[in-house]
């Protein structure tokens, strides 16, 4: 494309600049660190200059012998000057566009950056608003795409609005939504370019910001609009109240940590106070001075608050809604993010209970999509209740085709030994898992597996068997010896690992046949980059009948 | 052909890899223990010409003896591991499996391939031979045919591509 064509690509017409505020918007650390350090750093200087100030002497002084404090002035200037261009450079060098096919982004002044994501497959579109994004009213727009890793491209910052507009627009697109949209965007499409081209030639740079208002405005209607669109109003699936979440973390696996390591502290406290006071002796006392130091608390403490802040601010305001475009959640403290999950972009789903939640039925539920990769957004539920968490499957889960839902899972979440069909390691395998042995094994329906392990925390993984990458049977010398084996269902990395581990030999490989056929069926039938358009399926069908046949009259003739 | 293990699916014949495969497994397995054994020798010798600290003599022994114990059983076990690889191309998955003590087999559908690489170092090049890689979404996949003829491995690859073109699926 045209950015192989030389320097002048960046300057090109066609690509939008992003909000001129976003640089402070991230950079404001910067900003507000360095004069802070300064002043923190230098501070006995400041105060006698404030002192020579108030007394008139800073006056004689600066007419006797000026040149220090022009040098310092001139420095403090520079540096402020230093920063403003830094900060404009990065902005004008920050341009995207989006055609199409793709979104694309440039950045970077000296180390130039240029992401490009596939619409179509696009895996989710996120929303960020840090605190100071949320006064200025700007966000920013993240896409996930399947390929490639981590966050593809990132467009920050743009206005609310149009943010907003723009996610709607790329969902819309990347699900393959409104077909009829397809016409309207090869008129609509020079649309943008023209009017963008027009005003770059024209005016000054702040006619540019106007642009992507009408950049939206002109195509997101297209969309919405088009006749094969029929709005479905939002549900609200979950919501998070404050007071569970707060009580979620004491009870939680931070919680416990905080208790013990308090305990800890406070036993050792108490004993050689104790021994202190029993005993009168020295040594003691000062093992005791020791233990009261802020130095040794400090860090425990630390740990504890920068665990439990991610916890908050993960959980702040939560709620799970269902939109057309699929499962948007929003949650954030200080930084509101918004994220949308499409249904038909999740490999695998985990519902996780810990100990000291079993007594309020509360569960956690975690999903694995590809390009988040382990980071906190793979967090679908933080702490909700047992309907919550039926209710949020029941949508973001396909259906496991069998007659009592509810009791498999239940029995998936909460159950122990072979009840419904479950398995578990066999008791001849015992020494293996002395603890989990009734909770390890699986279930399969017709649509997909389900994975219990956990005896503590109690875990229920589910991964429609058309999701499945490749499976592996594995199996050492004790386990052998023992006729059991470990199945591992591979799925795109995340927090989810699936596994069966220690179950009997003739059921896992039952499995593993069972498991290799169904993926090889339940791919032809399902599987689409833009899952909800009928002809994708359609055409997909075709081309894969076309292509069996053809591969199988090759095959036929010359036996390998 | 091999036996069928606990493991193994039914009926699977497994297509072994190149007995010339056993030369490199023995090449860099050699190479692999010298370096081991420089490395363990290394404060041994420092003690004996006593630059550096004394080690018990029982210790030695038993250091010395245990390794040269592990790396002879590991040399022996070579031939077996390496015919305890196999491959084999199932209607819509390729099985492969490997392994003597801790077995696995695994399956890869033709539909999940995102791309199938073929590479060889200098002592595979120098006997035809080459390692093709199955890569799919899943890092765990792992699968990996080591030794094949290089002619074959060539066709595994257009076979397996053209299969993966025919099932394309992705994610």
């Amino acid at each position: 494309m045209e950015e192989e064509s030389g320097k002048e690509v960046w300057f090109d017409e066609t690509w939008t600049k992003v909000h001129p505020l976003s640089p402070l918007v991230r950079g404001w650390v910067t900003i507000v660190a360095i004069p802070a350090a300064f002043f923190a750093y230098n501070w006995e200087m400041w105060s006698n200059l404030w002192t020579a100030w108030r007394s008139g002497e800073l006056i004689d002084n600066v007419q006797s012998n000026p040149l220090p404090y022009l040098i310092g002035g001139g420095a403090f200037l520079a540096l402020a000057l230093l920063i403003f261009v830094g900060f404009t450079l990065s902005w004008w060098f920050t341009r995207y566009k989006i055609t199409e096919e793709h979104v694309m982004v440039k950045s970077g002044i000296f180390v130039r950056q240029h992401r490009k994501a596939r619409i179509d497959r696009v895996q989710a579109v996120d929303l960020r608003q840090p605190l100071l994004a949320r006064l200025a009213r700007l966000a920013e727009l993240r896409f996930e795409v399947a390929e490639g890793d981590g966050t593809a491209a990132t467009l920050a910052f743009l206005r609310k609005q149009e943010a907003e507009d723009l996610r709607t627009e790329i969902m819309d697109r990347a699900a393959g939504r409104a077909p009829a949209s397809v016409a309207d965007d090869v008129p609509a499409e020079p649309g943008p370019e023209d009017s963008a081209s027009g005003d770059v030639g024209n005016n000054g740079d702040f006619s540019l910001i106007s642009d992507i208002p009408r950049h939206s405005v002109q195509q997101a209607p297209d969309v919405s609009h088009s006749p094969a669109h029929t709005p479905v109003p939002d549900r609200q699936i979950a919501r998070v109240p404050i007071w569970r979440l707060i009580a979620s973390m004491v009870c939680g696996p931070g919680g416990v940590v905080v208790v013990i390591a308090a305990g800890i502290y406070l036993t050792y406290l108490g004993v050689t106070t104790a021994i202190v006071w029993l005993t009168g002796e020295e040594d003691a006392s000062l093992v005791m001075e020791v233990g009261l130091q802020p130095a040794v608390g400090i860090p425990i403490i630390f740990g504890a608050v920068v665990g439990f802040w991610g916890q908050l601010t993960g959980g702040w305001n939560f709620t799970a809604t269902m939109t057309e475009a699929g499962l948007r959640l929003k949650y954030g403290l200080t930084t509101t993010n918004t994220q949308t999950v499409p249904p038909g972009r999740v490999q695998a789903i985990q519902i996780q209970q810990g100990l000291m939640w079993r007594p309020f039925g509360w569960y956690k539920v975690i999903v694995t999509v590809a390009g988040y990769g382990l980071d906190s957004r793979t967090t679908l539920l933080p702490v909700g209740t047992g309907d919550d968490v039926m209710r949020l499957t029941a949508e973001m889960f396909p259906d496991l085709k069998v007659q009592n839902p509810e009791q498999v899972f239940m029995e998936g979440l909460s159950g122990t030994g072979t009840e419904l069909g479950f398995t578990q390691v066999p008791a001849r395998a015992r020494a293996f898992d002395p603890l989990v042995r009734k909770r390890r094994g699986f279930f399969t329906t017709p649509s997909a597996i389900l994975l219990r392990d956990g005896r503590m925390t109690r875990r229920l993984t589910m991964v429609p068997h058309e999701r499945i990458q490749s499976t592996a049977l594995q199996q050492g010398p004790l386990a052998r010896w023992r006729k059991v084996a470990t199945l591992h269902i591979h799925i795109p990395s995340g927090p989810i690992t699936a596994l069966a581990k220690n179950q009997d030999l003739e059921q896992v490989r039952h499995l593993f046949d069972q498991e290799t056929g169904y993926a090889a069926v339940a791919r032809r039938l399902t599987d689409r980059n833009q899952w909800m358009m009928p002809e994708e399926l359609a055409e997909f069908e075709k081309t894969v009948a076309e292509a069996v046949e053809k591969l199988d009259d090759a095959t036929a003739s010359p036996a390998p | 052909m091999l036996h069928s293990e606990a493991i193994d699916p039914t009926g699977v014949e497994w297509t072994r890899v190149d007995e010339k495969y056993i030369t490199v497994k023995y090449i860099t397995g050699i190479i692999g223990w010298l370096v081991t054994f420089a490395i363990v020798a290394a404060p041994l010798v420092l003690s004996w010409t006593g630059i550096w600290m004394d080690f018990a003599l029982w210790l030695q022994i038993l250091v010395i003896g245990g390794l040269t114990l592990w790396a002879v059983v590991d040399l022996i076990l070579v031939p077996r591991r390496v015919r305890a690889i196999g491959y084999h191309e199932r209607a819509d998955d390729l099985l492969i499996r490997r392994g003597l003590l801790w077995q696995r087999v695994v399956a890869v559908p033709y539909g999940r391939l995102q791309y199938v690489d073929i590479e060889a170092g200098p002592i595979m090049r120098k006997l035809g031979l080459c390692t093709v890689q199955l890569k799919t979404a899943s890092a765990a996949t792992d699968a990996t045919i080591p030794g094949a003829v290089r002619a074959e491995g060539a066709r595994l690859r257009d076979e397996l591509a053209a299969r993966g073109q025919a099932r394309l699926a992705g994610l």
